[in-house]
């Protein structure tokens, strides 16, 4: 599993939110705890569809959370 | 370490153990020869003693981290797939060692050990990689 080039403003929107845990988004968009926090860390790519239901969480479009890094 | 790290950490123990176990006293004897062991009834013992091994170690597991023991995320999934595919590519090598082994009639011991070894081989690649794809991932 490669490392992925895709950035992400997971932490950001929670703390936005009020301080939603990683936990609580976790179990909104059907992943564990683990998952979530891989994802926030760049450490692992969501599925698409996990992707926009993080997205609908925070009720932002896909491109607000998530962003593909520069070739260079 | 998730439910899942601790299972994978668990099957490979349990595969070393007691197949690690089985192979030392099957090759152990320089003085006599494989092919006179009687190899049929440690192989069953071999095989209950892991089975057991496996289910109360994964009882165990699940009873420390209950929430976790039935969760299998698109992760999981990814992980556990990229896994098996490491351990089918063993599994293939080792069943092109078999099929050349009962192409050159080789006492029936030595197909079913060598099978054998790479069914444990395979297995131990299988969980290994999924370790090193959740540390990665994580």
């Amino acid at each position: 599993m490669k490392p992925t080039r895709v950035t992400n403003r997971i932490g950001q929107l929670r703390r936005e939110a009020g301080g939603v845990s990683q936990g609580e988004l976790a179990a909104n968009v059907g992943v564990t705890r683990q998952t979530l926090n891989a994802i926030e860390r760049g450490k692992y790519s969501p599925s698409l569809e996990v992707a926009f239901r993080i997205a609908r969480f925070f009720d932002v479009g896909l491109d607000d959370v998530f962003a593909y890094g520069d070739d260079d | 370490m998730t439910f899942h790290e601790r299972s994978a950490a668990t099957i490979i123990g349990a595969l070393l153990l007691v197949f690690g176990a089985y192979f030392v006293v099957l090759i152990g004897g320089v003085d006599r020869r494989v092919d006179d062991f009687a190899y049929k009834p440690l192989l069953i013992l071999a095989v209950i003693a892991f089975t057991a091994l496996i289910a109360f170690s994964h009882v165990f597991l699940a009873l420390l981290t209950p929430n976790e023991a039935n969760t299998l995320d698109e992760r999981d999934r990814t992980i556990s797939h990229r896994a098996d595919q490491i351990g089918g590519t063993m599994l293939g090598v080792a069943v092109l060692v078999v099929i050349s082994l009962t192409v050159l009639e080789v006492a029936h011991v030595y197909i079913a050990n060598a099978l054998l070894f790479g069914l444990v081989a395979a297995q131990i690649a299988s969980e290994a990689s999924k370790l090193w794809f959740y540390r990665r991932t994580s």
